[in-house]
């Protein structure tokens, strides 16, 4: 049973990610900001049932994840399961994995950090349907384990894996386009696919 | 390319993203690293799909701000002394 008294000093030190979370859940900084701070709220309140030497940050993530599905969700309830288009295996990959060969000394990595700005990988993220959006921020930015993100978003675990697998095929397409329609890379044609309309 | 390296390169693609998860067994670990010891084009992807993690991650960065932290300290400060 974990002692009130020192729940600043370990739960402090999670809230930039829990706000960069809640920004991605909201899309809105001044919802970011109550979100987290209910969420902290709450975690006070609640932190006589966190289990010691459990994962702290999931467990504020749960919270988090929580009071967004109760308090902001409500209105706009969608089956989005369903709204996200089907997507290949490795989009990116298969579009730009020779890029750091024609730039010389310069790693994929390198040329990906120009090549998207903050907010277009942002924007890409939020652009998923909610449920694959949480899945892939769960493991994509926050390095949480399936097990992890199964138990904030109160799902099994293969239904982690399927929505990763969608989720982070739909992120890809979304960040070629960004690069596409800034003209810094040729758009390859896929002709397995319908064209885009572009909204 | 032979048939016991087709099928490695195929089942080391399947594997890559719950590779990259850390969610794979040690022992399956451990086949795809063998794998990707021999194997150029794989390993390139491999390396592709972990900066690209990276890329993602780094730019979703944020900092909560100041002013909303301290608001939190100090209410759970006050909250705090309540007790």
């Amino acid at each position: 049973m974990a002692d009130r008294a020192r729940f600043a000093d370990l739960a402090m030190e999670h809230m930039d990610s829990l706000y960069a979370g809640a920004l991605r859940m909201t899309r809105n900084p001044a919802d970011a900001e109550d979100l987290v701070q209910e969420t902290y709220l709450k975690a006070y309140r609640g932190f006589g049932g966190f289990e010691e030497g459990t994962n702290l940050k999931a467990w504020l993530y749960r919270i988090l994840t929580n009071t967004f599905i109760n308090r902001y969700r409500q209105q706009k309830r969608r089956p989005d399961e369903t709204d996200l288009d089907d997507v290949e295996d490795f989009y990116l990959y298969r579009r730009l994995g020779g890029i750091d060969e024609a730039r010389i000394s310069k790693s994929a990595e390198d040329v990906m950090l120009e090549l998207f700005t903050d907010d277009e990988v942002k924007d890409a993220l939020e652009s998923l349907p909610e449920s694959f959006r949480m899945a892939v921020l769960l493991a994509d930015v926050e390095g949480f384990a399936y097990k992890e993100i199964a138990e904030i978003l109160d799902i099994p675990i293969g239904t982690v894996m399927s929505r990763l697998h969608r989720g982070r095929k739909a992120l890809q397409k979304r960040l070629y386009e960004f690069a596409v329609e800034r003209g810094l890379v040729a758009r390859v044609e896929d002709d397995t696919e319908e064209p885009v309309p572009r909204g | 390319m032979d048939e016991h390296g087709r099928s490695g390169c195929e089942e080391a693609l399947t594997e890559l993203y719950t590779f990259l998860d850390g969610e794979l067994t040690v022992e399956r670990r451990e086949d795809i690293r063998v794998h990707l010891d021999d194997c150029t084009p794989c390993l390139e992807h491999y390396d592709f799909e972990a900066e690209l993690r990276v890329v993602i991650s780094t730019k979703c960065r944020e900092s909560v701000p100041q002013e909303l932290k301290d608001r939190i300290a100090a209410t759970l400060a006050e909250l705090q002394t309540e007790l």
